[in-house]
């Protein structure tokens, strides 16, 4: 069975499985900075990435603004969001079980995916360009034989780009107090964190890195209502319990596997197996939890 | 350590069940929703989609009644000509004959003197998005016209959102059947939520129409009828086409991995099959692919060496493969189809850098905007006088389907009841709107249609083009 894999098809498997994971992984990241602060599951994340393409391509259509400032626009937009999220539904409910909050991100999503919708209901499903929209950007590089695209490329930068930023960010006393006020709140506000600014910080983080994931995946394809909550949510929640749920760089390395395994379940040897690249994800989802439920990269507690 | 173990152990399992339930609540399973259509316990095969013991069960009264076969001229106990009390004849009672004078008795739910109801749910939002604008404003833009009229009777068109999802459909045509009273309810696109509805629409006793797509799961159901050729009707169709302008050329087949698809799978298969085409490239592929998976189908479409490739699937799915063509490979796209040839596809497709919908050809119950003037010069000027605008493609969809709804208003008559209706289309004779391709019912056969139009995709224009019209083989 193994035999039937060719070199090319799990070359092909493995390039496109880290590019996609990628995004997994900024999405990831983004529900492990929610949960290290707030210890809510964020329903909402998914959205933060479709309202940054949605603002993205209003001022693109709309407003005629050039690429660049139009993807600023639409990382304004997911910000916005994950302010407003935090300031009138979650610090509100702050004292609240963690459930009710779990249950409020999931009405914001769904709040946002209505908006979306009823904005655009003469024509749901739209075209959103990619950063470098142009025949030659699509294969400039061939990994093992895969063309790559800039704006896959690109994606992979980001993560990066991410990965070190948050890196340093951890490392600042800012960064140090988000870890400080998430692990314990109450000493933390004795020294004088602010536990509620802090949280306030940190959904907007997460909104601008769920912003930059709904970007990339939507760059050069088509779009929709709650786009990123549909495709990407679940591979993201995945990536984050497969990495511990409070690392971050176990979030950014899940989403990478996650990518692959999906990707895996995609390979010839399994056509007759329907919807393994689905069921390959809630196989390692039900696997992490039930053998190792602490995640694959977190430390010895 | 073993209680914070514990704590992020029962906080992991509590999230998993929280993703079950989301994704549960996403994706369609498989006989779920015709289930859950049958207006009592038991009504439906989940398999089969027939009605067991073959009667229909009233969903209000729970009383079984008789859709009728236009023999036994029974007078119905309750004809319901009153208006739209929504009364169900507790008989068939059709007197079925095909000259439009019968249908005294039987179910008139939806008729008034006034009046006709029709239902429509159509995928708005989902994987195969509709505008929903084109649908609210085509959906009674024939009816309002002066061929449009029936009799005294005004057609009011109800439209739903069905969200590309079986179980959202079935209560979407429930609440058409139930609280707007339609009289016959029609399925606008996706093949999942026509099966899913046409079953709930026979568990009810209410004809259900739409252009073709499966024909396993609707062939048994009485009320149900294709207003154009099925996916498996059109797959001797393809293979002659491409037969004629791709000879030669290695074959891939790429069908979305839905039970609706499986005879369009099979029957495109067998027919490459015979006529001696090299299959290089033969998948199910996701029902509703993200970006990746396209990536990945175009990946292996291309390792595998396919020249000409059938694709069936939602139009987003074939979009997001389209997309992720590599620049060195350009497949030849065929297939069946009602929406995968709407001009969205072609303007998203083209848009793209890699514009791999480019002459992608497919086949369609209605033709495109660009012959409709020599086809139907009143459509345009309908649109023009009611809406002061042009119509745009999905309105030439629903402005075919009513004019092939109107010949058959026009032959079940003036007293149509739901059973005279069912029995008076059922005359082997054709029903020619004009727009879409004939059609001829008789009782053993509802899927009537033997032509379509053909559309290729023009990236220069950004729409899809007709390059064949009515056609029944090559």
């Amino acid at each position: 069975m193994i035999l039937a894999i060719t070199l090319s098809e799990l070359s092909r498997v493995l390039v496109l499985g880290v590019i996609n994971g990628a995004i997994y992984s900024l999405i990831a990241i983004g529900l492990v900075l929610v949960y290290k602060a707030s210890g809510v599951f964020n329903f909402a994340q998914g959205e933060f990435g479709t309202i940054a393409i949605y603002g993205s391509y209003i001022a693109i259509t709309s407003f005629n603004l050039p690429y660049g400032i139009a993807l600023i626009i639409g990382l304004l937009a997911a910000l916005g969001m994950g302010l407003l999220t935090e300031r009138l539904v979650i610090r509100p409910l702050f004292d609240a079980p963690r459930v009710t909050l779990l249950v409020a991100t999931a009405g914001v999503a769904l709040l946002a995916i209505g908006v979306e919708f009823w904005r655009t209901a003469n024509e749901p499903l739209k075209f959103f360009s990619s950063i470098v929209n142009s025949p030659s950007s699509l294969d400039r590089v061939s990994p093992f034989g895969v063309a790559v695209s800039d704006q896959r490329l690109i994606t992979l930068g980001v993560l990066v780009v991410a990965a070190v930023l948050l890196f340093l960010f951890f490392r600042s006393p800012l960064g140090l107090a988000v870890l400080a006020a998430s692990q314990e709140p109450v000493a933390s506000e004795l020294v004088g964190v602010s536990v509620r600014r802090i949280s306030t910080i940190t959904w907007g983080l997460a909104a601008l890195l769920g912003g930059a994931a709904g970007l990339l995946y939507a760059g050069g394809s088509q779009f929709s209502p709650g786009l990123i909550t549909a495709a990407v949510l679940i591979p993201g929640f995945t990536a984050a319990i497969v990495g511990g749920i409070t690392s971050l760089p176990g979030a950014a390395a899940g989403g990478i596997l996650v990518g692959v395994l999906q990707a895996l379940g995609s390979l010839s040897t399994f056509d007759s197996i329907k919807g393994a690249s689905f069921v390959s994800v809630f196989v390692v989802l039900l696997a992490v939890l039930l053998i190792r439920p602490q995640g694959l990269f977190a430390g010895r507690s | 350590m073993h209680s914070r173990l514990k704590t992020s152990r029962t906080r992991s399992v509590a999230l998993l069940l929280s993703l079950l339930i989301v994704a549960a609540a996403c994706g369609q399973k498989p006989n779920v929703a015709q289930v859950s259509a049958a207006g009592g316990a038991g009504v439906i095969d989940p398999d089969t989609g027939e009605v067991i013991d073959g009667s229909i069960i009233d969903p209000d009264t729970g009383e079984v009644i008789d859709i009728g076969d236009g023999t036994d001229g029974t007078a119905g106990t309750d004809g319901g000509s009153d208006g739209l009390s929504g009364s169900t004849g507790s008989a068939g009672g059709a007197t079925g004959t095909t000259d439009g004078s019968g249908g005294g008795g039987g179910d008139r739910t939806g008729i008034s003197d006034t009046e006709i109801r029709i239902g429509i749910h159509a995928p708005v939002t989902g994987a195969a998005p509709i505008p929903q604008n084109s649908f609210e404003e085509g959906k009674e833009v024939f009816w309002n016209s002066p061929d449009g009229k029936i009799g005294a009777r005004k057609v009011r068109v109800f439209f739903e959102d069905d969200k590309f999802d079986p179980a959202t459909a079935v209560q979407r045509c429930k609440k058409m059947v139930e609280q707007d009273k339609v009289f016959l309810l029609i399925g606008g696109g996706g093949a999942d939520q026509i099966t899913a509805c046409a079953k709930y629409a026979q568990s009810a006793g209410v004809p259900y129409l739409s252009a073709g797509v499966n024909e396993a799961g609707l062939a048994n159901l009485r009320s149900y009828f294709a207003l154009s050729t099925t996916y498996a009707q059109q797959s001797p169709i393809i293979v002659q086409m491409v037969q004629k302008q791709f000879a030669g050329k290695k074959i891939g087949i790429a069908v979305a991995d839905s039970g609706s698809f499986n005879d369009a799978y099979d029957s495109i298969k067998k027919a490459f099959a015979a006529a001696g085409f090299d299959v290089v490239y033969d998948k199910r592929i996701p029902k509703s692919a993200n970006a990746g998976d396209g990536a990945n189908i175009a990946n292996a479409m291309q390792q595998s060496g396919a020249e000409v490739i059938y694709f069936l699937s939602s139009p987003t799915t074939f979009l997001y493969v389209a997309n992720g063509l590599n620049p060195a490979y350009s497949p030849q796209f065929v297939g069946p189809g009602i929406t995968s040839g709407l001009n969205t596809v072609a303007n998203i497709g083209c848009s793209a850098p890699r514009r791999g919908v480019d002459k992608a050809i497919f086949f369609s119950p209605f033709p495109q905007l660009d012959v409709i003037d020599k086809i139907d010069p009143g459509y345009q000027k309908a649109y023009q006088a009611q809406l002061g605008k042009k119509g745009d493609d999905l309105g030439l969809a629903l402005w075919g389907l009513s004019r092939q709804l109107k010949t058959m208003f026009d032959v079940a008559g003036p007293n149509m009841s739901r059973q005279s209706f069912v029995a008076a289309i059922e005359n082997g004779k054709p029903f020619a709107g004009g727009v879409y391709p004939p059609v001829t019912f008789t009782a053993r056969n509802h899927f009537g249609g033997s032509q379509v139009h053909v559309l290729q995709a023009d990236c220069g224009s950004g729409s899809f083009k007709t390059i064949g019209t009515f056609v029944s083989g090559y």
